[in-house]
């Protein structure tokens, strides 16, 4: 994944809110883990939809990384809660287990940022993240 | 007299309906503490999984960058506490979980934590167990975490008296074993013939990137099996046999020839057409050679299909 030449030094001493949405513990502590290694960067965690909405009603975050199916809200219904409702732009990464041709239009039709599919190589997540977090960042700037 | 006789006989109901009620209230207080402590074992449970999937996972995250020092750190925590039976038994499931979770770089790392621990070993010896339970748990992880299985205890496997090992054992083919056909070929004891068979149709259902080699099935098969083995061939469109297979035209006997010559004709290559001839013209048989004949019209066929659908668009086209 290419890198957005807009990097300032300004971005590097934000700290970087991501709100990590997955029923799966393996999942969330596997990402938790993950992100701990990238600089100025912070996790929640949110273990179904519910806590999840709640805490993107109470938090803004910089990046959101969600499952889709989750008891309770799926993903499909945080992601209509962020687009419609909040018009927050904010980047969806979403990890799934898997992925057919009406989810995946669905998903563009909200402006998904990236689809992952399980299994997935944390180190392709971190580059999303990276990517994703400073293009945000850029987009708030400009 | 009478009156007596009533006061032991309530005494006696009193008693018994004392001891009555007693058992009851130590049945209910064994049953209360027999759940208070499976919540106890469950919360114990659940602390020590939360543990290790930190650990583990923190160790695959050192590993992937390098950090000796931190890998060192978890991995000594890791092997202090796989000795008990049931921590092992979490670790296992925690690394099991992340296997099938994560891909790339992690998966490695993750063997190679399964093997630091001595999982692997342990793994293999369970294959010699006495209990189902354990021969079964083995091949499942073999399957599940993708380890290379010896071919001696892939073969005890596949000679297990017991049918569903056996069954389970087949799923491992392919893509477990590094050189199945090999195996199959050169095994001592043999294996039966309806074992064969469901390892044909195994082979036969796997992509074609991922059949093993059959040259050595080719060479040393007796003819049922090469049969078999070209029905592969012919069904995969294995074009990596074709000089194989030209070779093998000269020296087979008529049954095998035949299922040549139909592979032949199938992957309809023009390379093909003098070795048949010459085939054709050595044959007494003119059924035989008519065969042939038909196999080399086939061939003949297959290559000029392209000329003439050029031809066609050419025509379209103006």
């Amino acid at each position: 994944m290419k890198t957005v030449p807009c990097i300032n030094s300004k971005i590097m001493e934000t700290i970087f809110k991501i709100l990590i949405c997955d029923d799966n513990e393996f999942v969330r502590t596997a990402l938790e883990v993950f992100i701990s290694g990238l600089p100025e960067v912070e996790a929640d965690l949110a273990s179904d939809g519910k806590e999840g909405l709640h805490k993107l009603m109470d938090n803004d975050y910089d990046l959101v990384i969600m499952d889709m199916q989750m008891p309770v809200f799926s993903g499909l219904e945080l992601i209509r809660y962020l687009r419609e409702k909040r018009h927050s732009m904010i980047p969806v990464i979403v990890l799934t287990g898997r992925m057919n041709e009406q989810m995946n239009s669905v998903l563009k039709g909200f402006e998904v940022n990236h689809v992952f599919t399980k299994p997935f190589a944390p180190k392709e997540i971190e580059a999303a993240i990276i990517h994703y977090l400073q293009s945000h960042e850029c987009a708030l700037h400009n | 007299m009478n009156a007596l006789f009533t006061t032991d006989l309530l005494a006696i109901m009193l008693k018994i309906a004392l001891l009555l009620l007693l058992a009851s209230v130590f049945g209910l207080c064994a049953i209360l503490a027999r759940r208070v402590i499976q919540r106890l074992q469950a919360d114990l449970h659940a602390r020590h999984k939360a543990i290790f999937v930190h650990w583990i996972i923190n160790f695959v995250h050192s590993d992937l960058r390098n950090e000796e020092k931190s890998k060192r750190n978890y991995l000594r925590k890791l092997k202090l506490f796989r000795r008990g039976a049931y921590p092992r038994l979490i670790i296992l499931e925690v690394i099991h979980n992340f296997y099938m979770l994560l891909s790339g770089d992690s998966r490695q790392s993750l063997l190679r934590l399964y093997d630091e621990l001595g999982l692997i070993r342990q793994t293999f010896r369970k294959i010699h167990s006495r209990k189902l339970r354990r021969v079964m748990q083995a091949i499942r992880e073999i399957r599940d975490l993708n380890l290379q299985i010896d071919s001696h205890q892939y073969l005890y496997l596949l000679k297990h008296p017991v049918t569903e090992i056996r069954e389970e054992a087949f799923s491992l083919l392919a893509s477990h074993i590094k050189d199945p056909v090999t195996l199959l070929f050169s095994a001592t004891p043999k294996l039966t013939r309806w074992q064969k068979i469901q390892f044909y149709h195994k082979i036969r259902s796997v992509d074609p990137s991922a059949i093993p080699d059959l040259s050595y099935g080719l060479n040393h098969a007796t003819i049922s099996d090469k049969l078999f083995l070209l029905d592969i061939i012919r069904r995969k469109n294995l074009q990596i046999y074709f000089i194989k297979l030209l070779n093998m035209l000269r020296t087979e006997p008529w049954v095998i020839q035949r299922a040549i010559v139909y592979t032949l004709a199938k992957f309809g290559r023009k390379e093909a057409i003098p070795a048949l001839r010459k085939l054709a013209k050595g044959l007494k048989s003119p059924p035989s050679a008519h065969w042939v004949n038909r196999a080399i019209g086939h061939i003949r066929t297959r290559q000029g299909r392209p000329k003439i659908d050029k031809l066609t668009v050419f025509r379209n086209a103006s």
